[in-house]
């Protein structure tokens, strides 16, 4: 296989095209993953991929691996583990924003603190898309959602503070940024400890469509000209993605 | 060998070690932490101590996944968190040891004395139709032969089995024989990390998740209600003592109240299921001999549905409910009951 | 048509059209406007110059190009297959 379709010995193609909708962004993320995957020559025997519930949790069954699709929010300690238990093994757990930071935060927290070597990639829509578009833990404030009708209330949440303070990875890319996320996924991987990869990507159908994006490639223009790269940074500002890698 | 005075935890880890016990992840709780105490210091055994009980259960299926034979302890509060998982154990067929040191409910209810409140919840705790197999002894030396039969139906299964305790006989000290003459189990299915498998909570035919496809989801429900019938059948564990002198009462009891029962040898035959769930067949033929049929338990009447449910008949029955056991209170009780039968 | 005014072809798509949902990422990613979603189905207009913006934005693998030697390519046949 060549160069640029190695990434595709770790999906199963029969399976495909996938449940998500036309122009969602999981498919890019997911493809982006299996890039990484490649660049990296992980094993197929020694990688395990997990995942949670939700529209970004069906990604876990196209993975050419062992994989496991566990009750909403409790990916990571399933991961947790897995890993404990064979320490050997590639554990990498993809879900969504509504399951690891919302139902599942308190798990995230902890494997942050107890800085299990696993790797997070949170398909982060801003929004709980498989069940119609409610409000998520990171979606801004005053954004209209069918929770939200008029406008957000609370201000979304961060996680990045609690990385810094465990030395943990964490990075912010998007789906429009491909050499960018390819990156923070793959540094991720190679990262001794917890770390955590948040890749905006769109939900057009229940979230983009609400907010008078016409289609995806509206949304994908749009992280484009929001955001700034900004490596290796202190911090990230809202309108920054970038990777904040402490130093252990 | 030599005999062993043990406290009912400490045999629960005991065992749990000779049958094979890799991994423990949990949360501490009344009356259940001597077993992560225990297990502490076992060197060649991973022990977490998890956020709550819901990341306990979740490590533990991600340790079985990946081949290691897990167990977790707790008592009724983090067995409720416990469920919806517990669920996912069965439709993954995930093989492990969940232990439950019952105390008095609901909710924190007096976390120091036991009660039997958690019978029914263990098999219809978690949301849909599930199986599981689930045993309750009722003295030290049987919790430790029953946490091995426990890892055992778990491999043999693979799924979750359910060791219920109280908080009675799990603090009890009693002198056991910690004997290793047990044929112990083992998994076939390989750890995780050599192949492309699915485990998935959605209804599935093998790797693939089948949502909305009904025939596959009954064939795999059916599936997995005569696997649990089948291993169950193995065990069938139960205790019968017929009575020294004539007698048309059967009284039925398990867990620490039984061993009350058994004063009352010379009055009564005595029934006690070990093996809770699948219930146990046995008890209708036993039944059949006797008129009466007595049952109490800690609970306002859990266990006693599922009696008057296989045999189809009256039943008498007599709650004592959690936070004590004591004779004079049950003997009254009965003596209660007798007088107002013979007044009917 | 002369060939001047035709853009040399240097890619050849293939679009998978049982994996494509024609959601129309790859049309807005491409620089010279190759790709057409037509009567619900994605099409191509033989000018490829294999920049494979395309390929790279697709959420579904449903696009891929092959890159070609222009010489060997005639500009005004289709060089559109059916990847699947
Ligand atoms: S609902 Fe949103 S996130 Fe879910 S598949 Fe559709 S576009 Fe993607
Ligand atoms: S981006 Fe992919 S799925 Fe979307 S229209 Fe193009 S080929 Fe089809
Ligand atoms: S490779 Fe570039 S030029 Fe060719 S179809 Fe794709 S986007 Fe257009």
């Amino acid at each position: 296989m060549d160069k640029e379709s190695g990434f595709k010995r770790y999906l199963k193609l029969d399976l495909l095209p996938t449940p998500w909708c036309p122009g969602c962004g999981n498919g890019i993320v997911l493809k982006t993953i299996c890039q990484a995957f490649d660049e990296l020559d992980l094993p197929k025997d020694g990688t395990v991929v997990i995942s949670g519930i939700g529209c970004a949790g069906r990604s876990a069954g196209f993975f050419n691996l062992d994989s496991v699709h566990t009750a909403h929010g409790r990916a990571i300690p399933v991961a947790e583990g897995i890993k404990y238990a064979n320490d050997a093994l590639h554990v990498v757990v993809v879900s969504g924003d509504g399951d690891l930071l919302g139902i599942g935060a308190n798990h995230l927290l902890h494997a942050i603190r107890r800085k299990t070597n696993i790797t997070v990639v949170c398909y982060a829509n801003e929004i709980y898309a498989m069940t119609g578009g409610q409000a998520s833990p990171i979606t801004p404030h005053n954004t209209k959602t069918l929770t939200t009708p008029d406008g957000n209330p609370d201000y979304p949440t961060d996680v990045q503070f609690l990385f810094k303070h465990h030395n943990g990875y964490f990075a912010r890319t998007s789906a429009y940024h491909l050499n960018h996320m390819k990156k923070c996924i793959t540094e991720s991987l190679e990262f001794n400890g917890f770390s955590f990869v948040e890749v905006r990507t769109m939900c057009i159908v229940n979230y983009g469509r609400r907010l008078g994006y016409k289609n995806s490639n509206e949304m994908l223009m749009h992280y484009k000209e929001l955001y700034k790269i900004n490596d290796y940074a202190e911090e990230l500002a809202q309108d920054e993605i970038g990777i904040i890698k402490s130093s252990s | 060998m030599k005999k062993q005075l043990v406290q009912g935890n400490q045999a629960i880890v005991m065992a749990a070690e000779v049958a094979g016990l890799k991994f423990y992840a949990g949360y501490p709780i009344t009356p259940a932490s001597e077993i992560i105490h225990e297990l502490v210091n076992k060197k060649h055994i991973k022990v977490l101590q998890m956020e709550d009980e819901i990341a306990s259960v979740s490590a533990c299926i991600g340790a079985s996944l990946a081949g290691l034979k897990a167990m977790t302890a707790t008592s009724g509060p983090g067995f409720s968190l416990m469920q919806e998982s517990i669920g996912l154990a069965h439709m993954m067929e995930i093989p492990l040891v969940i232990v439950n040191v019952q105390r008095v409910g609901p909710s924190t209810g007096m976390p120091t004395l036991p009660a039997q409140g958690d019978v029914i919840q263990c098999i219809h705790g978690s949301h849909g139709d599930y199986f599981p197999i689930v045993f309750y002894p009722n003295s030290v030396s049987e919790l430790y032969a029953y946490t091995v039969m426990a890892f055992n139906a778990a491999e043999e299964s693979m799924s979750p089995v359910i060791l219920l305790s109280d908080g009675y006989i799990s603090h009890l000290y009693e002198t056991i024989m910690p004997h290793r003459d047990f044929d112990i189990k083992n998994r076939s299915r390989p750890p995780l990390g050599k192949g492309d498998r699915h485990f998935t909570g959605l209804s599935h035919e093998g790797s693939v998740p089948r949502t909305s496809d009904v025939d596959n989801y009954r064939r795999l429900i059916t599936h997995l209600y005569e696997k649990q019938q089948l291993v169950a059948q193995r065990y069938n564990c139960y205790e019968y003592l017929e009575c020294g002198k004539d007698t048309d009462t059967l009284l039925i009891s398990y867990g620490a109240l039984s061993r009350v029962a058994y004063y009352f040898k010379n009055d009564f035959a005595l029934y006690r299921p070990i093996q809770m769930f699948p219930v146990v067949e046995e008890i209708k033929i036993i039944a059949s001999r006797y008129k009466r049929i007595l049952v109490m338990e800690m609970n306002t009447g859990q266990y006693v549905r599922e009696i008057e449910c296989i045999l189809h008949r009256e039943i008498e029955f007599i709650p004592i409910l959690g936070g004590r056991i004591d004779l004079h209170e049950i003997k009254q009780k009965i003596r209660q009951k007798t007088i107002e039968r013979n007044e009917e | 048509m002369t060939g001047e005014k035709i853009q040399k072809r240097k890619g050849i798509v293939h679009i998978n059209h049982e994996y494509c949902k024609r959601c129309g990422i790859c049309v807005n990613f491409c620089p010279v406007k190759n790709l057409e979603i037509r009567q619900q189905k994605l099409m191509e207009l033989n000018r490829c110059i294999a920049c494979k913006m395309c390929q790279r934005y697709c959420p579904d693998i449903a696009i891929e190009i092959e890159e070609v030697d222009e010489k060997t390519v005639g500009t005004g046949k289709s060089g559109h297959r059916n990847g699947g």
